[in-house]
C-alpha cells in the first residue's frame, strides 16, 4: 500500500495503520542504524524513538518538501549523530555489543571486524555510508538529507568506502 | 577485498526483535493523534487576502461618498 494513503488513514484517526509504517521501516531502519556502528540495545532504542517521534511529527510532513523514507530516516539519523555525540563525549566503552542473532549469510566474526571498522569512521562518513546501503535509497535523498549536492555524496561514499576498507585491511596484518 | 565489503555492507548487521512492533504501537497508543498542521504560507495567503478585500471595500466605500459629495 503507498504511503500517503496510510498517511491518509492515520489522519482520519486510524491508529493501527501506523503498524504499516513500523513494519515497512523497521528493518530498514534497523540496518541503517547498525551500519552507523551502535550496538543492537541502542539500536533498538533509537529506532523506537524514531518511530514515537515520527507519530508526533506526523502532522508537520510535508510529501512536496521530501519523500516519507527520507523524512522518517532524518528522524533516525539525526538521533544517531546525537548518540554518536553523546557517546564519544563519554568514557570509551570496550567491546560495542555483538549482535545476538548475527546474520546467518556473513558469519559472526566478519561482521564482528565491520562493525569495529565502523567505529574507527567519522559519524560524517559512518552516516553517509549507512544511507547509501539502504535498500532503494536513492543519492539525491541522500543529498537532500545529508545538505550537499548529488557529486558529494559520490565523492564522499567513495572516501569512506576507502577509509573503511583501509581500516579492515589493517585489522587483517 | 571490495566484494567483501560490499556484501558486507549489503548486509544488516542486526534485525528487530519480534517485540518491536508491538512495544512501538504500545507507546503510539497512549500518544495524541497528530494533527495536520495548516502550512504557514496558507495563513499568510489567508491574512493577505482578507486585507486585500478590507481594502477593497474601503476603497469601494470611498468612491460612493466621493461621488455622492461631488453632487
Amino acid at each position: 500500500m503507498e504511503i500517503e494513503s496510510i498517511l491518509a488513514r492515520i489522519r482520519l484517526g486510524d491508529r493501527k495503520a501506523f503498524a504499516e509504517v513500523v513494519m515497512r521501516f523497521q528493518k530498514p531502519l534497523f540496518g541503517f542504524l547498525g551500519r552507523m556502528g551502535l550496538s543492537q540495545a541502542v539500536c533498538e532504542e533509537i529506532a523506537q524513538e524514531t518511530f514515537v517521534r515520527a507519530w508526533i511529527s506526523l502532522g508537520r510532513y510535508d510529501p512536496a518538501i521530501s519523500m516519507f523514507s527520507t523524512w522518517i530516516y532524518t528522524i533516525a539519523r539525526n538521533l544517531a549523530l546525537n548518540e554518536l555525540g553523546k557517546a564519544a563525549r563519554r568514557p570509551e566503552i570496550s567491546g560495542e555489543s555483538l549482535p545476538e542473532h548475527p546474520c546467518e549469510a556473513h558469519p559472526a566474526e566478519s561482521m564482528n571486524r565491520l562493525q569495529q571498522a565502523l567505529l574507527k569512521l567519522d559519524p560524517s562518513d559512518r552516516s553517509i555510508l549507512a544511507l547509501a546501503y539502504v535498500e532503494g535509497m536513492a543519492q539525491s535523498e541522500i543529498a537532500q538529507m545529508e545538505g550537499c549536492s548529488k557529486g558529494a555524496v559520490k565523492v564522499r561514499i567513495h572516501r569512506a568506502k576507502q577509509k573503511l576498507k583501509a581500516f579492515l585491511e589493517k585489522d587483517d596484518e | 577485498m571490495n566484494e567483501d565489503i560490499e556484501k558486507l555492507l549489503e548486509t544488516n548487521l542486526f534485525d528487530p526483535p519480534e517485540s518491536f512492533l508491538d512495544e512501538v504501537m504500545l507507546r503510539i497508543e497512549v500518544l495524541p493523534l497528530p494533527v495536520r498542521e495548516t502550512r504557514k504560507l496558507e495563513w499568510i495567503a489567508l491574512i493577505g487576502g482578507t486585507i486585500a478585500g478590507v481594502l477593497q471595500l474601503f476603497a469601494f466605500l470611498f468612491g460612493i461618498w466621493a461621488a455622492t459629495a461631488a453632487g
